[in-house]
């Protein structure tokens, strides 16, 4: 048997065989994603996945309202009325600071 | 005899070699999904000193008495967690400007809830930074500061200074940001108005969930993002270190938050589909934002081999920007080894310091 057969043990080609794997198959995704089909299948897969997502949540907020129950819409809106709350509290906020600087400027800087 | 197999006595002595390794490596995985837990991410100290909805802003806890004159205020993107500039021991842009004496603030933009979807870019550029960036002036007692943005937080802060008019930025510092979408490479492709409805995706889900965003990011290189980085893993398993660092780096790809509905609806129509922001087109709350308004001197980092932000997105910034003072610097990194790996920790961050310096 030759020296080169002799180094070429299962687990060293094992090994190679992987690394081939890994690169053939990479290349192949690769030219598979960069296809024109490959973006129009993602987008219709994705659309039909909304519809459905879509179907459902209707039909939950009608079970929820038909039960008298609260919706994670509710909530939402609710937290919504909080974060403009508190924005309009830090508008005063800065508004105040900004006064606040103004009055503590030495009088001869606005002269 | 199968070739393979002509030695038996070799073939065994291998086989049992290879299941001492697997045994080795089945020990270190193990340890590190039973007795490990999460890698602790985030350990630089620092305090909260502002708030605002789920925006936090951090001041870390400088461990030098003379601190440079100009405090760094990093920004990141949307769509990740605080603590990847502050990722790991060793591994922290952080922890290394703390350490050279700067004054470094961060604004965590936190997660987004449901409540959030309707923020938008101006929300951010107009409402948060603004105050952010009172907050470090004050806080710092300096006049101006220097702007730091990574990725897509590099395309805020190019909005915020575009539009700023008090003249608080001494300095804009970019990673790997992207600003110009006309060749975005396959995300170009993966976008375009005919296949993908961003309305539609936005008005059923609301916020983005990270994973979406997460496995899209994969998909650029789809074979090495879901195999490759675990067989080589698998491979190293034995080197504590090496599965450590892993696991670190694991945790920022994969622990990415949802981008709320209104800015990911403008990500992709004015960014990616429209190209605003080079066409001179986009507007937050009816300003145009202009990059010619960006006057104070630039540092642009571009990553040679980023996938995920091409470095002529990055480069084409020289050409709209009205600073005299700009400078493209790159490096052969990727888009997370700029911040984190080697070439980041002895190419990159280095070059930052001098060039603060010299600003």
């Amino acid at each position: 048997m030759s020296e080169g057969m002799k180094q070429q043990d299962f687990f060293s080609v094992n090994k190679q065989f992987q690394d081939m794997f890994e690169k053939n198959t990479s290349a192949w995704i690769d030219s598979f994603v960069k296809s024109e089909s490959y973006a129009a299948g993602m987008g219709l897969a994705l659309n039909n996945y909304l519809s459905l997502i879509e179907n459902w949540k209707k039909n939950m907020a009608k079970q929820y309202s038909n039960l008298n129950l609260v919706s994670q819409e509710d909530f939402t809106r609710l937290s919504r009325q909080i974060i403009d709350l508190e924005t309009k509290v830090d508008d005063i906020q800065s508004l105040l600071e900004e006064i606040q600087e103004g009055l503590n400027k030495p009088k001869g800087r606005n002269k | 005899m199968f070739p393979l197999m002509s030695d038996p006595e070799e073939f065994v002595k291998k086989a049992l070699n290879e299941a001492e390794q697997d045994y080795d490596r089945m020990k270190v995985l193990l340890k590190s999904a039973y007795e490990e837990g999460e890698p602790i991410t985030g350990q630089t100290p620092k305090e909260v000193i502002w708030t605002k909805n789920k925006a936090k802003l951090y001041r870390y806890q400088p461990v030098k008495e003379n601190l440079h004159p100009v405090p760094i205020l990093l920004v990141y993107a949307l769509i990740n967690r605080p603590y990847i500039l502050d990722l790991y021991p060793g591994m922290s842009l952080v922890e290394y400007l703390v350490n050279e004496g700067y004054d470094v603030y961060l604004i965590d933009w936190g997660v987004p809830g449901p409540e959030d979807s309707f923020m938008k870019y101006e929300n951010y550029v107009l409402d948060y930074l603004p105050r952010a960036v009172s907050k470090v002036l004050k806080t710092s007692g300096a006049p101006q500061l220097t702007m730091l943005g990574y990725c897509m937080g590099g395309t805020i802060t190019c909005m915020y200074a575009a539009l700023e008019k008090k003249n608080c930025i001494k300095n804009v510092v970019l990673f790997a940001a992207p600003i110009d979408f006309s060749d975005a490479g396959l995300f170009s492709s993966w976008l375009r108005k005919e296949f993908f409805n961003v309305d539609k995706l936005v008005d059923t889900l609301g916020n983005i969930p990270g994973d979406m965003i997460d496995y899209g990011n994969k998909m650029l290189k789809a074979m090495p993002n879901f195999y490759g980085s675990y067989a080589r893993v698998w491979e190293k398993m034995w080197d504590e270190k090496a599965v450590e660092n892993w696991r670190v780096l694991n945790k920022w790809v994969t622990d990415g938050i949802p981008f709320p509905g209104e800015a990911f609806r403008e990500w992709i129509k004015d960014f990616y589909q429209d190209n605003k922001l080079i066409n001179k087109k986009l507007k937050l709350r009816g300003r145009l934002v202009d990059l010619e308004n960006i006057k104070c001197p630039i540092l642009n980092v571009v990553a040679e081999k980023d996938h995920i932000v091409l470095p002529q997105q990055s480069k084409a910034l020289e050409k709209y920007v009205g600073s005299s003072k700009y400078e493209l610097f790159t490096t052969m990194a990727g888009h997370v080894s700029l911040v984190v790996g080697r070439p980041g920790i002895k190419v990159l961050w280095p070059k930052l310091n001098s060039w603060l310096e010299g600003e």
